[in-house]
């Protein structure tokens, strides 16, 4: 598939007529300098998930979109519930990845001095990397509460409060998931994990509110110029990660007995409806609610760490928190339908009635370690996603030419020169995750927000960043 | 090094090269352990028979990588160095069979990298005229 197949059919928007055994069209928001950029593989893919049976108007691509597997990461698509189908490619292997800020009640001003020591401390005590366990000892027993009722069950046992679950998405908890059914397997990789970062394009970040583009809708959110904030990336860990690996064994076997042909195996799916449809949501809303969990624990002790450095009058509360790898059963168009996000952010506007109350679902766009996050609120125009925006900057550079292109020094020294202290578990980390590897985040903001989708409320700046 | 690391965006890919199914599954496997950690010697190991089934080759290949994975995860052992003695293929069902030798994970004071699972994405185990030829990508 290449990029002159595509006709743009609006200032941001491109299409791809459907051919072959396409489907639908394929949808791609994007700028110039972002359709340049993007490797063709991605159009491949969009072209590919077009092919699935019962897709409904658009295979779609996020500004941030990449190359993925199955998918695209930044990769939306939407099934009838009914007589649709689910596909673990269409969610990706960290289940319910996602993003949470935590806001504060200090300024840069009151915490200046003290941003070395914090970001030591939480460097310290949340787990990051491999092996090194989780924040929360449990047993088996546990976790499948954990699994079953995510951010509720950890609230009833006092750890966190209302708040904490009332600006989750789906309050911290999915219905309908059953832990009972997840393989040992799983759950022996989940057991030791609970409350930790892992690696990759994880990371603890501590920012301060740089510009306020909504005055109403920064209040409305309880944010203001200068108040310092952190951002938590991270997902369901081992656990969610043998999910997907579980059920990409066991329906790649149900693809091969129904002869079905795929242009990529990791497109497997089962009708929604089927046996293992129903039991393969529930295992993922599992692993979803342990992502919950995970990035509840973390928020936690950081909450802790800085109410406890500042004797008490610090605050610290959640702002929102957003899912990007997953599937929800949700009403578009007058139909119940499946919407596959993967590498996206659920975004529906204050007329839907979802998320914060005036507000809709806050959607927060991060970008690499040295660009900070943007803060933006849906319009009634995502309804044309499905309710769907991006989710980051998306990755420019393969892990390998990061590498090879990023000397360390260099890293350490675009962030110095922005005042952004930092702390990383591996080199070699933290230089595939080097500021250049990613695409421009002011890029994939605009697109969103000159297309109409969002309303930009804030963009935060670094001071801090911690990578797993 | 009997591997290469090939581009993917936001993965990682391994390809190699092998006389033998054994040792192209060597190779790979190999490929795989050291995106984990590059140091290939460590005191006080222990060595585990490695035994793994599949389908297909390409099953086989899949199901080794999550196996790595959990004996890392769950188990708390990394296998920092692996010999593939035999790999018997059938028409349903393909068995390996080997030797890895385990470390504690926490005698490692940091891996370089974390993998999150095995993908079927432009998973290849094939025959070519001087051996074989395979590339896995996994999801980092």
């Amino acid at each position: 598939m290449s990029k002159h197949n595509l006709k743009q059919i609006d200032r941001f928007v491109f299409e791809m007529p459907p051919q072959g055994m396409m489907k639908v069209p394929g949808r791609i928001y994007l700028n110039q300098t972002l359709l340049d950029q993007m490797d063709s593989n991605v159009l491949t893919q969009v072209s590919n998930v077009a092919c699935l049976p019962g897709i409904l108007k658009y295979s779609l691509a996020m500004p941030d979109a990449h190359w993925g597997y199955g998918f695209p990461i930044g990769g939306v698509a939407a099934f009838p519930a009914d007589s649709g189908i689910i596909s673990p490619g269409g969610i990706g292997y960290d289940i319910n990845c996602g993003i949470r800020m935590l806001k504060t009640n200090l300024n840069y001003d009151q915490f200046q001095s003290q941003i070395k020591s914090v970001t030591d401390q939480i460097f310290q005590e949340i787990p990051m990397g491999l092996g090194r366990g989780g924040l929360l000892k449990t047993n088996k027993t546990e976790l499948i509460k954990i699994l079953d009722r995510g951010c509720q069950w950890l609230v009833e046992q006092g750890i966190g409060d209302s708040g904490d679950i009332f600006h989750c998405e789906d309050r911290g908890s999915l219905d309908g998931a059953d832990g009972k059914l997840v393989s040992s397997h799983a759950v022996d990789r989940g057991l030791s994990q609970l409350g930790s970062l892992g690696s990759g394009n994880h990371f603890i970040e501590l920012g301060i509110v740089e510009q306020v583009y909504s005055d109403k809708l920064a209040y409305k959110l309880g944010l203001k110029n200068n108040d310092v904030v952190v951002s938590i990336h991270t997902g369901s860990r081992g656990l969610g990660h043998q999910i997907t690996t579980d059920w990409v064994r066991t329906l790649g076997k149900y693809v091969k007995n129904q002869n079905i042909e795929l242009p990529d195996r990791q497109l497997i799916y089962t009708p929604l409806n089927s046996s293992n449809g129903k039991k393969y949501l529930k295992e993922m809303q599992a692993g979803a609610n342990y992502a919950f969990a995970n990035r509840h624990l973390i928020a936690h002790r950081i909450r802790n760490i800085i109410e406890t450095r500042f004797k008490k009058s610090a605050q610290v509360e959640l702002v929102y928190d957003c899912c990007h790898n997953i599937a929800k059963i949700e009403n578009h168009f007058n139909q119940k339908v499946i919407v596959h996000r993967k590498g996206a952010t659920r975004a529906f506007s204050v007329k839907s009635g979802m998320g914060l109350p005036g507000l809709g679902t806050p959607v927060i766009i991060p970008g690499s370690m040295s660009t900070g996050s943007y803060l933006l609120i849906p319009t009634d125009k995502c309804e044309q996603t499905f309710a769907s925006l991006a989710h980051g900057a998306g990755r420019l550079l393969s892990r390998k030419k990061a590498k090879q292109a990023f000397h360390i020094d260099k890293i350490q020294k675009i962030l110095l020169n922005n005042s952004i202290y930092f702390k990383f578990t591996t080199e070699s980390g933290f230089k595939e995750e080097a500021p250049g590897a990613y695409k421009s985040l002011t890029d994939v903001v605009n697109v969103i927000v000159e297309s109409g989708l969002g309303e930009l409320v804030l963009r935060t700046k670094p001071v801090a960043n911690i990578k797993g | 090094m009997n591997y290469k690391y090939i581009d993917h965006t936001s993965d990682i890919g391994i390809e190699a090269k092998g006389n033998s199914l054994e040792q192209l599954f060597e190779n790979l496997l190999t490929g795989v352990i050291r995106i984990y950690k590059e140091k290939k010697n460590f005191e006080n190991f222990s060595q585990e028979l490695f035994e793994v089934g599949g389908e297909s080759l390409n099953d086989l290949l899949f199901n080794c990588v999550d196996c790595l994975i959990y004996k890392i995860e769950a188990e708390g052992l990394f296998p920092f160095n692996l010999e593939i003695t035999k790999i018997i293929e059938g028409r349903e069902n393909c068995k390996l069979t080997g030797k890895i030798d385990l470390v504690g994970v926490d005698q490692i004071p940091g891996f370089d990298n974390e993998i999150k699972a095995p993908t079927y994405h432009q998973l290849t185990v094939k025959s070519v005229p001087d051996g074989y030829w395979g590339r896995i990508i996994v999801d980092v």
